[in-house]
């Protein structure tokens, strides 16, 4: 098991959620995990969790660094210039 | 009115645990289900949903426009719907909020006369509020996309909140690979007119995974172009001043002038 699985794991089953929020440490243990893989994910820290996914996780294509869906309005033209 | 439906739905932010049971049951009712997620995690997580289950993700080209983009999701969207088709889309956090595709595409479905609507979900603000443990009704809140906020120059106020999003891609109106920061001192430089450059804003980035933390940086206003930026990282700015109570307003609702 790696990571990534641990946590599709964790939003799959909400049984497994939850005796992970009581017993943390027995739970990760369970999964198999290495020690280093263990410490990353009680640990809670976001940034090194993404870097560890990146690396785990196959990715199609391209990657842009994140899925925006917003843009501001189209920005209105300038004026013309002023006639001579 | 026709045979196809749309309906847009929000995963929240927390993958797993933040989809609501009316999202669910919109998700388990649609023939086929066109997912966004911010991250390749909450992505899989999506494609185990349903049998026909479809990422958008692949629409997004590095230095393509985003406009473009989101146009090509609106059709995406749309075009199963005019084949007839229950469409359910996913977009992570709240649908309705930063998405422009998601109201785009109910607009034309339902222009073409098709039924379409939007549910509600946990939104990346929502999750601030509860991580940073502030009330935007203590002081007021604005809240700008951060372009936005410099191209159109609002009035500040600075005894409420501000809350902008989007800060690494000032100005970039494409798909980027990397976080755009080089316009971030153009911020600084803006707030810097109304805030001192010593007050502390919050650079903030909600968990997309139940276990993990949130990112949250204290950092002067001066420091922020320095400061560890993330692409999904939001500013809360707090507030810097206190606003008297309008007392001739206080007497004339009825409260004591005491």
């Amino acid at each position: 098991m790696t990571v990534a699985e641990f946590l599709l794991a964790l939003a799959r089953d909400s049984e497994l959620l939850l005796r992970f929020a009581e017993e943390p440490e027995r739970v990760v243990k369970e999964s198999g995990l290495g020690e280093t893989q263990r410490k990353l994910l009680l640990s809670g820290n976001l940034r090194e969790l993404r870097v560890k996914i990146k690396a785990e996780v196959e990715i199609d294509g391209e990657m842009v660094a994140f899925h925006t869906v917003y843009a501001p309005h189209p920005v209105p033209p300038p004026p013309p210039p002023p006639k001579e | 009115v026709a045979a196809g439906s749309l309906t847009v739905i929000g995963t929240g932010i927390r993958m797993g645990v933040q989809l609501t049971p009316e999202a669910r049951a919109a998700i388990d009712a649609s023939d086929e289900l066109l997912h966004l997620a911010a991250d390749p995690l909450t992505e899989e997580w999506l494609l185990g949903l349903h049998p026909r289950s479809t990422s958008l993700g692949s629409e997004y080209r590095v230095g393509e426009r985003r406009e473009e983009i989101y146009e090509r999701i609106v059709e995406r969207l749309v075009t199963p719907v005019r084949e007839g088709r229950r469409v359910c889309a996913a977009f992570y956090g709240h649908p309705g909020i930063y998405v422009r595709p998601s109201h785009e595409a109910i607009r034309r479905a339902r222009e073409e006369g098709y039924e379409a609507r939007m549910l509600p979900a946990i939104s990346a603000e929502d999750c601030l509020f509860a991580d940073l443990g502030v009330d935007p009704a203590a002081t007021g809140c604005a809240s700008y996309d951060a372009t936005d906020f410099l191209l159109r120059s609002p009035e500040l106020d600075a005894a409420s909140a501000l809350l902008l999003w989007q800060i690494t891609v000032i100005g970039d109106p494409n798909a980027v690979a990397e976080s755009r920061i080089d316009n971030v001192h153009v911020l600084v430089e803006r707030l810097a007119e109304t805030y001192p450059r010593d007050h502390e804003v919050i650079v903030y980035e909600a968990s997309p995974y139940p276990i993990a933390e949130p990112v949250i940086e204290r950092v002067p206003l001066g420091a922020l172009a320095e400061a560890p930026l993330t692409p999904l990282s939001t500013l809360y700015v707090p507030p810097a001043s206190v606003r008297d109570v309008d007392r001739e307003m206080a007497v004339r609702l009825g409260f004591s002038t005491d």
